[in-house]
């Protein structure tokens, strides 16, 4: 019992190989960024070298975590129809026949499709000991088998004991159950060998060490990395993770637990030593062999992975930090984590075994009882439920060869491949109602015979499909088109409030140009009240500035009380009115200028602005015919006591709002400069076409217009009219919003649905202010007009790319190397935190407690939570995402081939891909590496005058539906 | 008239708990809207029987009194009554409670604990009700003990994590042991003989007569002893940011307002008036001032907007106990009214604090500058060290509770134990056969 370290034995040199070790475990921890700059990305991106299947397998063996939905949450889809029994017949095509197993019983294959159809609710354990006990379920048939297996069952066992009478079935149930465990192989083999001393310990005493080094270093962590919740930060940050620790818990009259008595010394002892040098020195104390080291640091830093995962996160994205990032590294961490663990190992095995003893002793601690036989008999009483059930001979099944036989087909069908199954059939329903749904609406699709009154562009977010659906129908003049919601333009971006810039493009780029937003008169004093506020906040957490404030305010706290909680929606309109007065006009400074700014450049170059507006003309299909006014609306949400509001953003700007992406390309469009260029490129735009930013609020569909003053007056008229049908869109698409929302009735009058989404953007008792990206599934590349009209119930992002004139695929190349991995991003990330949403989400939204600006705890303290939060999932359907692309499947193919990332993707079957022939309904789904061809439903869609008509009264998942008013240039044979 | 009122408002929310629970013992479940349609109704009647009563409150003692129970020489007396202390309270908490409960309809929506949450909820308000409007020290107590059961539960409240119901059961064990006090205060009392209806003092605020002699010390000290735990005062306040493990509404009104301002009621209803006992008064003031003194030093380090909160909370709550001990009821009674609708809104709104934060920062047009400099300017450095992780680990508080109370105490029943094991074998007869091997949990400190 020295509390003075040891040399590392290891002659090397101490620690050598321990960086290469925590690389690689980084690689599991979860990738998520400060809540603030919040990134939907896939869950399991450490795993996409991987087939889909065996990723999510192997990632909830190591994590503990779900692959799949529950079995019995499929029995309920199945249930509900949302899985048919011609689903499960397709799933199990692919599975070998097999011979009879056992003989005179059902092949491999038909076994498994009874088996998917079956569900069977297997207790465990002491509940199975207590069924068996207890209850007659040896003794007599339960009462929920079909009548003709019953009487089956009955005719059997009068046949092997015509003697027996009424206790024939007694004696065959007897039989079948004394075979099938006899005949029942034994359990798997003793679980793998403990990866950290601490499983050792938590196994064969009961005693968890981490429930005594978790709290602290929850602290010490949070602490650390604090932006500024705290009044006091930790003195001595800048020093790195563990020479703070060291110097923090390095002083006598620390913590008085008995495990942390030798902290002082231990660290002092540390004095100089390197992280790698620590965590060497550590391990080897702990007595993990060198060749387990690997494990055990992966171990370790995955039992908080959430606080090791933020370290690790802002030591390679310091940017991405709130405020400042203080300089985090995970070795650092590391080294803390098992120092800590060191001593309450140590401490905890003397309190086991005795003042004297050192880990050494661990392997003396009683190994406990031997591993019970209860998987031998679960396996036994499911093999015995199925014998029932499924069309077997039972009576030949009392006999030792085929009760063995029966129980290895039984076992091959093991929970995790059922529910595997289960969700393969759950996706293609899914995929056939889609797939039947664009190859149906062929009849119906037609270009827009005239010109446009008006286009706008939105993102390609499928919160979008429902605001351009109601435009299209409301008004058939409009045109609509699907771009990227950062328009292109890759900037940072500073508002003219704003207290630093921010990157607005997608994540994988990097920004260059710095964007600002420049007032264009000397702006209000509106410092002062900020100062206020700021004070207010501070002081109300301070002993005598909290006390002269609570009472010097009194009762005036009770405002806000009863107002935000009775009117939330006519007091913050109230507030608000005090708060903004308005200020000037104001303007993105985009014009390139010398200055360079933290390494980033202002503006852009006018051949720069040149290049960005050609290629969304061109990837858009835009050029081909503007209309006299384009809008180009960007989007973003705003929400209160939500901290996962940034969630809410836009994908495509990096989690940010896209307004300025939009302003600045319309900006850029409308530049005589920009437009000379490019009429010297020979793709001029007319005069007479004029370009304006939006910002659409998705969380209170309200939408903002950008440079409305520069508009020229002959335009103007135009605008104001494409303005007032985007008003009425945004209304239509507020009331089928509401459908999702509890809160609405079914009978919700549309123009009270505006202010029922306002209300929830800024109740502070609304823990769901939008359902966000939840029910995503499709995302479909190619031209509107061959979805226009089409319902798509908001679960599809829309891609507008034009086949025709795109010959050689390189827009498409382009297209789908931005698109496929942000939209399989968003989809997996929604498909993990709602499969699991307490493993991979961060559980209901209800006890969050926001922690140093950084991320959300359950609770005072716990592990950091990442992913998303039930209230955003819960209605998701978890399905990987189709990808629709209209290309023939060779450019397809080839387009897919030349991008390793989408491959990837692709190939492991993270998304799922169907090709759309151009010049024809013919649509073919990839699988297995090649295009097998879509076959044609049957039965024709449901049709509806207005989308209205579709929701109306229903709050669940819809199926895709024509609605005709959508569609303006139909055929007038198909209208009849 | 009065006694109806009085009676309306202190038993409605008890009422509103027992239409919850006997539907659900008999297997009946009520729709979300019904529980909190119920809930809201009869805090918001609550608050407005008191409303009521104002007028008769305020002119001076307004009260009802029935005797519960009389064994001889044993009269437990049931009372309540309304005057110039209760009249605020009685007011404030139903309404408070009624818009929380109004606020947790939507924020509660599809959560499975939704009917459990609404019945703890009105059980809680209840309690908390009855103290305020209590007559006797009996009522008082009853109201007491229910507050506290459904305070516990609710920080319980997500049972599916190991972390609540431990805590809760921390929350509770501090309960427990201070609650104590209030027992033996009752003893003493009963043994005192001067009665334990609040009839005493002068004009228009009822207290507790003080006992003569040296018993008014004993349960004077007793009385503080009980508000210690319920208030989370110095040193036994380590439950209260653990209590924020429950649903942010009931964290806010619990422990934001109304939970934690029975102490010092309880104090200014018995016996912080009590004349000629100035050591009384100087305990409780020295309680408050290191109670607040603890916690804003420990709330400065706190890096969990809850838990920051929990303490700037009990900073305030030191200061009103300390305001107590020296005499300042009105003062005292303000604070806590203006503090527990300061600090609750705060809580139910922590969920904003990115939101306020980016919001602060448009505002002020700058990063938002740096608080604690002046510490680090005014303590040297080698203390500012300890000092920090002074406050960081909160005072060490609970590992001083656990190391040099708790595993003593643990210790010492062990040790009998082991004796009681030693005597009974011997007066059994022959030793056991074999020495035990060791084993899993054998002298685990745990």
């Amino acid at each position: 019992m020295t509390a003075a370290p040891a040399q590392p034995g290891t002659a090397a040199g101490p620690g050598e190989g321990v960086p290469a070790l925590i690389a690689r475990a980084a690689r599991l921890l979860p990738a998520q960024a400060p809540l603030s700059a919040f990134v939907h990305h896939n869950t399991l991106h450490a795993f996409e070298d991987r087939p889909f299947e065996e990723a999510v397998e192997h990632a909830a063996r190591l994590f503990g975590t779900e692959p799949y939905l529950a079995e019995s949450a499929y029995a309920a889809l199945l249930a509900e129809g949302r899985i048919t029994p011609a689903d499960l017949d397709a799933v199990v095509a692919d599975a070998p026949a097999g011979p009879p197993a056992p003989p005179g019983g059902p092949t491999w294959r038909a076994y498994l499709r009874a088996r998917l159809g079956t569900h069977l609710d297997i207790p465990r354990g002491a509940a199975l000991d207590w069924l068996l006990a207890e209850t007659p379920a040896l003794a007599a048939l339960p009462a929920d088998l079909p009548p003709e297996r019953a009487r089956y069952l009955r005719a059997a066992a009068a046949r092997r004991r015509p003697q027996a009478g009424a206790d024939a079935v007694r004696h065959l149930l007897a039989d079948l159950w004394t075979a099938l465990r006899r005949a029942a192989p034994a359990g798997p083999a003793a679980p793998p060998p403990a990866a950290r001393p601490r499983d050792l310990l938590l196994a064969r005493t009961g005693h968890d060490t981490d429930t005594d080094t978790h709290p602290l270093l929850i602290r010490f962590a949070a602490a650390y990395l604090d932006q500024g919740v705290a009044y006091w930060a930790m003195p001595g940050r800048e020093e790195g993770i563990l020479a703070a620790f060291r110097s923090l818990y390095g002083r006598r009259g620390g913590p008085p637990e008995p495990w942390l008595r030798d902290l002082p010394a231990v660290l002092a002892a540390q004095a100089g030593w390197s992280a790698a040098r620590t965590v060497a020195w550590a391990l080897t104390a702990l007595r993990v062999p060198e060749p387990a080291w690997g494990a055990a640091i992966e171990a370790t830093l995955l039992s908080l992975r959430g606080w090791a995962g933020m370290v690790h996160h802002l030591e390679h994205a310091p940017h991405r930090a709130p405020v400042a990032a203080p300089p985090a590294r995970l070795a650092d961490h590391l080294a803390v984590q098992l120092t800590l663990d060191l001593l309450a190992t140590r401490a905890a095995v003397r309190a086991h075994l005795g003042p004297a003893a050192t880990v050494a002793d661990l392997d003396l601690l009683d190994a406990g009882p031997p591993p019970a036989r209860a998987a031998r008999r679960e396996l036994a009483y499911e093999a015995y439920r199925l014998a029932q059930l499924l069309p077997v001979d039972v009576d030949a099944l009392c006999a030792p060869a085929p009760a063995a036989a029966w129980l290895r087909t039984v076992a091959a069908a093991d929970e995790v491949l059922r529910r595997r199954l289960l969700h393969l059939a759950y996706e293609r329903r899914h995929r056939v109602g889609v797939l039947d749904g664009l190859h149906a609406h062929g009849r119906y699709a037609a270009p827009l015979s005239r010109p446009p009154a008006f286009q706008v562009v939105f993102c390609i977010d499928e919160r979008e499909e429902s605001l351009r659906r109601h435009l299209e129908e409301h008004c058939p003049s409009v045109e609509t088109f699907g771009y990227a919601g950062f328009f292109g333009v890759p900037m940072s971006y500073q508002g003219v409030d704003d207290v630093r810039p921010r990157p607005l493009c997608p994540v994988v780029l990097t920004p260059r140009h710095l964007v600002v937003e420049e007032a264009r008169a000397p702006r209000a004093k509106r410092h002062r009240g900020g100062a206020a506020r700021r004070g207010y906040d501070v002081g109300t957490r301070t002993l005598a500035r909290g006390a002269a404030l609570s009472l010097g305010l009194g009762l005036a706290h009770a405002v806000p009380w009863v107002g935000r909680t009775l009117f939330p929606r006519r007091f913050d309109r109230w507030l608000r009115r005090l708060d903004h007065p308005g200020g000037p006009p104001t303007r993105l400074d985009l014009h390139h200028r010398p200055a360079e700014d933290a390494g980033l450049r202002r503006g852009f170059t006018v051949a720069e602005m040149t290049d960005i507006v050609a290629a969304a003309l061109r990837t858009t299909g835009l050029g081909a015919g503007p209309a006299p006014v384009v809008l180009l609306v960007g989007h973003g949400s705003a929400s209160l006591n939500n901290p996962h509001e940034a969630a809410h953003d836009c994908g495509a700007t990096g989690g940010g709002r896209g307004g300025p992406n939009a302003r600045a390309l319309a900006a850029m469009a409308n530049d005589p400069e920009v437009r000379a260029a490019l009429a010297a490129r020979g793709t001029a735009l007319p005069a007479h076409v004029w370009f304006v930013g939006a910002y659409h609020n998705t969380c209170d569909d309200s939408v903002t217009y950008y440079d409305e003053d520069l508009v020229p007056a002959r335009t103007r008229p135009a605008l104001r009219a494409a303005q007032a049908a985007l008003a009425q869109a945004c209304r239509l698409a507020a009331h089928e919003r509401c459908r999702r929302f509890a809160t609405a009735p079914p009978d919700l009058p549309v123009d009270r649905a505006l202010a029922h989404v306002e209300t929830h953007t800024v109740d502070l008792g609304q823990p769901r202010p939008e359902y966000g990206h939840a029910t995503n599934a499709v995302c479909v590349v190619g031209r509107r007009w061959r979805t226009r009209g089409l319902y798509l119930d908001r679960r599809a992002f829309l891609v507008s790319y034009d086949p025709t004139a795109d010959p050689g695929a390189e827009i498409l190349a382009g297209l789908l190397a931005a698109v496929g991995p942000v939209c399989a991003g968003i989809n997996l990330e929604y498909y993990f935190s709602h499969v699991d949403p307490v493993g991979y989400g961060c559980g209901t939204k209800l006890p969050h407690n926001i922690t140093g600006l950084l991320g959300v705890m359950d609770g005072h303290a716990s592990d950091l939570r990442t992913g998303l939060p039930w209230q955003m999932v819960e209605i998701h359907e978890p399905v990987r995402l189709l990808l629709v692309v209209e290309a023939a499947p060779a450019a397809l193919a080839a387009v897919i081939a030349a991008n390793p990332a989408l491959d990837r993707l692709v190939r492991h079957r993270w998304i799922q891909l169907a090709a759309w022939q151009p010049d024809g309904d013919a649509l073919s789904w990839y699988d297995g590496g090649r295009f097998a061809p879509h076959r044609p439903p049957a039965a024709p869609l449901p049709l509806a005058g207005r989308s209205v008509e579709v929701y109306t009264g229903r709050r669940d998942h819809l199926g895709c539906a024509h609605v005709l008013a959508g569609c303006p240039d139909a055929p007038a044979e198909v209208l009849r | 008239m009065t006694a109806l009122l009085l009676l309306a408002a202190a038993l409605l929310p008890l009422a509103a708990c027992g239409a919850l629970a006997v539907p659900a013992w008999c297997g009946a479940r009520w729709s979300e809207r019904v529980s909190a349609g119920v809930v809201t109704a009869a805090f918001a009647g609550s608050a407005l029987a008191a409303t009521l009563l104002l007028p008769a409150a305020l002119r001076g003692p307004a009260g009802t009194a029935a005797t519960w129970l009389r064994l001889d020489g044993l009269t437990l007396r049931g009372g309540l009554v309304d005057d110039a202390l209760a009249a605020p309270f009685a007011v404030l908490a139903p309404a408070l409670l009624a818009l929380v409960s109004a606020f947790s309809r939507r924020y509660l929506h599809a959560e499975p604990g939704h009917r459990r949450f609404y019945l703890l909820l009105a059980l809680f308000g209840g309690g908390v009700q009855t103290v305020f409007l209590a007559g006797t020290l009996e009522t008082a107590i009853a109201g007491w003990e229910l507050a506290g059961l459904a305070s516990a539960l609710l920080i319980g409240f997500f049972h599916e994590r190991p972390a609540p119901p431990a805590n809760g059961l921390r929350a509770f064990a501090t309960y427990r042991l201070c609650d104590v006090g209030l027992l033996c205060a009752l003893a003493w009392l009963h043994h005192a003989g001067t009665g334990t209806a609040f009839t005493g003092g002068a004009g228009r605020v009822a207290t507790l007569p003080a006992p003569p002699g040296a018993a008014a010390a004993v349960v004077g000290a007793a009385l503080l002893w009980a508000a210690l735990g319920k208030s989370a005062l110095f040193p036994l306040g380590g439950w209260l940011p653990r209590a924020m493990e429950g649903p942010t509404p009931s964290s806010a009104i619990c422990y934001g307002a109304l939970s934690v301002s029975l102490g010092p009621y309880l104090l200014l209803r018995t016996c912080a008036g009590w004349p000629g006992h100035a050591w009384l008064a100087a305990a409780t003031v020295l309680v408050g001032l290191l109670t607040a003194a603890h916690a804003t030093l420990v709330g400065r380090a706190q890096t969990d907007v809850k838990s920051s909160l929990a303490y700037a909370s009990m900073a305030q709550l030191g200061l009103v106990v300390a305001e107590v001990g020296l005499g300042l009821h009105r003062l005292a009674v303000l604070h806590l009214v203006a503090h527990a609708l300061l600090r609750s809104g705060q809580i139910l709104r922590a969920p904003s604090l990115l939101h306020d934060h980016q919001h602060r920062e448009r505002a002020l047009g700058r990063p938002l500058p740096a608080t604690g400099d002046h510490l680090a300017r005014l303590v040297p450095p080698g203390a500012q060290r300890w000092l920090y992780r002074h406050a960081l680990e909160r005072g060490h508080l609970d590992g001083l509770l656990a190391a040099r109370v708790l595993a003593p105490v643990a210790r010492a029943v062990r040790a009998w134990d082991a004796c009681e094991d030693r005597w009974a074998a011997r007066l059994a007869g022959p030793p056991a056969p074999a020495a035990p091997r060791v084993h899993a949990g054998s002298g685990g400190t745990r």
